[in-house]
């Protein structure tokens, strides 16, 4: 079994001090294989922008470890030694203004110091061929180039460098609807190129139900569920889980077509928890247990795991 | 309030900074420090040797330092050499007229610049508006002992009957003494004055015509003047404060120029004439207490600026992961 | 009842000059809104559907230019005419925009901001404030009596847009435009948002013209949907005949390359090549030549009039009878 490229292992986040600190993130583990792409959906206060950054070793674990390809992001640093790359919704965010296309893309090469002058010009060329971005375009600065030229840009800059994994961060979201096809299907090409380990954050169920092989769904800081993308999607077993999906435009749902689940009440307060599951002050089958007892993440018969005392409930009362 | 304490913890460190400095002053002037401080050059050995004991000078520098320190903590900044006067006597009579005719220049030029910003940005594009944003260029770029000058030269030509304005002391005649720094306060005006006006038409212009709530106030409804008055003008001025704050801080440094052309009898004058007489007790003690008011200031008006912006003084609650 | 519409476009063009020259926002758009209509105006960057919405509403930025008509319930107005624009627009149109954050004074509080809808309309204060509390209730914030009492920071982005809403209704508005309402917002939040506004909407018989870059969120809300492209409406038609026998190339295009949650994991996505023209240009024939896999020489020798086809739909291609089997989506896309 070859080892994963991301390995979270028991891993919680707090902001603040130990005693009036914010649990961002609770007790995470997941790993993920090499050329696979791990699903991360949550709304706001999920934790799923932590998780990033802890991916990235742009922040340390308050406990547990992070592993990118079996080192500890501890000891890697930040950007994990260039061992994590990010694709940010925004494409000028990784792109310098100032620069030219080919030497932004050139940048993560001379940083990472595992390839001489004449790999550098190679990969150069290679990464920019893959995405797409003619002979003309690479001379450009970014602000003379479109919005999915410059994401595509983004993406040769993430992946000159070939790092085992990369994060995309609402990497369409930012693009218009016509454009984001194009660049979805790119990212997929590339992906099985260069068998790339993906982390793919995004908001659109769709989107990420498409790219994803797993996904993981956060609530609050803790993993919801977790398992592989079809059986996730035929067959939901936490109640969260199917009111996301049930929220998704009927158009895009086909047909795995639900009935729409109406949630009560606001999201509760990351600083202030609710006892017992995280959900339950919204969920619509709770119950007594539900409010006392946290749930674990507990593996399902289908081989998915997710952290609810009643699994599959709420599908099949909503599928009756 | 964690924002408060920061600031206030960095406090202590530049107090220290800035009074080693003002300390170390007398060191670096050319020529034997004993003679600085004599006053005169003494030729006899055995009598520099007495006066150096006597002065301290023949301590290591930093026993020198905290001893002044020391001294200047309980309100003996030593004495002046040139009057034999106590250094601290010398500045306190004088501070009054330095704050006074602070306050007093940096309020009308709050005053002036905020008019004039609004005048130009509710009459865009017309002749007022470019007349005043003029304005604000040529005034801004005023040097203040040519804006000073200007005056005095204005006054003796409109107002030849005026004589000497001298300086009437607040607790005696609050009204006349606010009169009698009235020209130094202008003169000190116009060139903040134009400064605060180009940033609140700046600020407003932006606002005008970039804001979305802006644009919400006008889907409501509301007309350009209503727009300008509750929406731009109200988040336009809300940076000038700390603005004014450092200003009014500035003013009470540098109003030496205003002081001197003017004939006030304020600390800036007092350190510019012990410069001439090389007078250093007095230059020390003088430059203490201008800089140590300048970064107190500087952290009030850091106090000030939370309590105006509701976004600094009241935390958005929950947080965002 | 009127048989004006509440709003109506004729030609809508809205261009500004950059010196020698012409950027145009929007080219060539006409619609009708009538009461109790739900119709969305679709379109990505770019395609001039947001500039359109200023127009309607009188909120313009400078050095715009507006030609062909607009009236509201008869009244024809010159969107530029500051007067006019109040005495027509603001007394049966309001308006709901994307970013409720920058939409919000952020140095006034919540209920100051709405209490401003009703002062600039003649009510007294009292009066003003107790309207504004239960305009916030009505868009379901709890203990809106407190919440009245914050700032725009202090609220999340789902009850920052609900004050939006409120302050929309405040006005007492026969047809409410929401701009991409709900494109800063989570999942669920933006079902919720959509569910208050189809409520109020059924509840006071407003009409309701939603804009939005987002075709599946359209056609869960609306009944009718206009698609722009480049400044002109490239089709006009109802949202389930959109979905089921699309009448634009564009359209079909555009659904087609939407991922839904049974695409096949291992099959590209229908891409569109290339990217929108940008506004300075002005294209040669029908704007999405350049993109479309159906274009011949014919589409790009003279822009294609708007016109009716079968199923009730208007549209500017010109091959559309000979194509249209080819784009018809399969049944299960349908609502």
């Amino acid at each position: 079994m070859t080892r994963p490229v991301l390995e979270f292992e028991g891993v919680s986040k707090v902001y603040g001090t130990r005693s009036a600190g914010i649990r961002v993130l609770r007790d995470v583990s997941v790993s993920v294989a090499a050329g696979e792409t791990l699903g991360l959906v949550g709304e706001s206060g999920s934790g799923k922008s932590t998780f990033a950054r802890l991916a990235l070793g742009m922040e340390q674990p308050t406990a547990g470890t992070v592993r990118i390809d079996g080192k500890p992001t501890r000891i890697l640093g930040a950007g994990a030694g260039g061992s994590a790359q990010i694709v940010f919704q925004d494409p000028a965010s990784s792109l310098n203004p100032a620069l030219e296309v080919a030497t932004s893309v050139r940048e993560p090469l001379t940083v990472s110091k595992k390839f001489n002058r004449p790999a550098r010009d190679a990969r150069v060329a290679t990464v920019l061929d893959d995405v797409r971005l003619n002979e003309e375009l690479r001379h450009r600065i970014p602000s003379e180039l479109s919005g999915g030229q410059k994401q595509r840009a983004s993406i040769a800059r993430a992946l000159a460098a070939l790092p085992p994994l990369v994060v995309c961060d609402e990497a369409v979201t930012a693009l218009d609807v016509s454009v984001r096809a194009q660049v979805l299907n790119l990212l997929r090409s590339v992906r099985a190129e260069y068998n790339s380990t993906l982390l793919f954050i995004s908001h659109d169920l769709s989107t990420v139900a498409y790219m994803s092989d797993r996904i993981m769904v956060l609530y609050l800081g803790k993993v919801m569920e977790i398992g592989r993308t079809a059986s996730m999607l035929e067959d939901p077993a936490h109640p969260y889980t199917t009111t996301l999906l049930s929220a998704v435009p009927h158009m895009q749902q086909g047909r795995l077509r639900r009935r729409r689940i109406v949630l009560g009440g606001e999201a509760p307060s990351i600083a202030n928890p609710p006892p017992g599951c995280p959900f339950s002050t919204r969920c619509p089958i709770a119950r007594d247990i539900c409010r006392q007892q946290e749930p674990p993440l507990a593996p399902l018969a289908n081989g998915n795991s997710a952290a609810c005392h009643f699994p599959h409930m709420l599908e099949r009362e909503a599928a009756a | 309030m964690r924002y408060m304490l920061t600031r206030l913890a960095g406090l202590p460190l530049t107090l220290v900074a800035v009074s080693l400095l003002t300390f170390g002053i007398l060191f670096l002037v050319p020529g034997d420090t004993v003679d600085v401080l004599a006053g005169e050059s003494i030729a006899d050995p055995a009598a520099k040797a007495r006066m150096a004991a006597e002065l301290g000078l023949d301590r290591p520098f930093l026993v020198q330092y905290a001893d002044w320190v020391w001294r200047a903590a309980q309100g003996d900044l030593g004495m002046s050499t040139s009057s034999h006067r106590p250094v601290a006597e010398l500045i306190w009579t004088r501070l009054g007229v330095t704050v006074q005719l602070a306050i007093l220049g940096t309020l009308i030029s709050v005053v002036i610049g905020v008019a004039a910003g609004f005048l130009a940005l509710r009459f865009r594009g017309r002749l007022i508006d470019r007349l005043i944003m003029a304005w604000a260029a040529v005034g801004m770029s005023i040097p203040s002992f040519v804006s000073a000058t200007l005056i005095v030269l204005g006054i003796s030509i409109l107002l030849p009957d005026l004589g000497v304005v001298s300086y009437v002391p607040f607790s005696r005649d609050p009204l006349g003494s606010v009169a009698s720094l009235m020209f130094p306060a202008l003169s000190l005006a116009v060139v903040s004055g134009s400064m605060f006006c180009r940033y609140v038409q700046g600020a407003g212009d932006d606002i005008f015509r970039n804001a979305d709530y802006v644009r919400t106030a006008r889907a409501k409804g509301a007309g350009d003047r209503r727009v300008l008055a509750r929406h731009v003008m109200p988040n336009a001025i809300l940076p000038l404060i700390t603005v004014a704050g450092l200003q009014f801080a500035q003013l009470l440094g540098g109003s030496v120029i205003a002081e001197t052309i003017f004939s006030l009898p304020g600390v800036g004058r007092l350190v510019i004439t012990a410069i001439g007489e090389r007078d250093y007790p007095v230059i020390q003690g003088g430059v203490l207490v201008i800089t140590m008011s300048y970064v107190l200031l500087n952290l009030l008006v850091d106090m000030v600026y939370p309590l105006v912006d509701p976004r600094i003084r009241v935390g958005s609650n929950g947080g965002r992961a | 009842m009127s048989t004006e519409p509440l709003l109506h476009l004729e030609g809508v063009a809205v261009r500004f000059r950059r010196g020698e020259r012409s950027v145009y926002a929007v080219r060539d758009v006409s619609l009708a809104v009538r009461p109790g209509d739900r119709i969305a105006i679709i379109g990505e960057s770019g395609s001039g559907k947001t500039m359109t919405t200023l127009a309607m509403l009188g909120l313009l930025p400078a050095g715009a230019e507006v030609s062909g008509t607009l009236s509201v319930g008869g009244q024809r107005y010159d969107p530029l005419d500051k007067g006019a624009v109040d005495r027509i627009v603001r007394r049966r149109m309001a308006a709901v925009f994307q970013d409720s954050l920058s939409g919000l004074n952020p140095i006034k509080r919540i209920g100051t901001q709405l209490e401003e809808v009703l002062l600039l309309r003649g009510q007294d204060a009292a009066t003003a404030r107790a309207r504004a509390v239960e305009a916030l209730r009505r868009v379901g914030i709890t203990d809106p009596q407190m919440r009245a009492r914050a700032y725009p920071h202090q609220l999340s982005g789902g009850m920052r847009q609900r004050v939006m809403i409120a302050m929309a209704l405040l006005a007492s508005p026969e047809l409410l435009i929401a701009d991409e309402p709900t494109t800063a917002l989570d999942t669920l939040v933006q079902a919720q948002v959509i569910d208050l506004v189809l409520e109020l909407q059924r509840e006071i018989g407003l009409a309701l013209l939603l804009i939005t870059h987002d075709i599946a969120l359209a056609a869960d809300v609306c009944e009718d949907a206009v698609v722009m492209y480049a400044g002109y409406v490239l089709e006009q038609t109802s949202v389930a005949g959109l979905l089921e026998r699309p009448a634009h190339p564009y359209s079909a295009a555009l659904l087609g390359s939407m991922p839904r949650l049974d695409s096949p994991r291992d099959v590209p996505l229908q891409a569109i090549t290339g990217e929108a023209p940008s506004a300075f240009e002005t294209p040669q024939g029908c704007p999405f030549a350049p993109r479309c896999s159906y274009a011949r020489e014919i589409c790009s020798q003279a822009l294609p009039p708007l016109r009716a086809v079968s199923g009730g739909a208007l549209t500017r291609c010109v091959r559309i009878e000979e194509i249209r089997h080819e784009l018809a989506v399969p049944q299960r896309l349908s609502a």
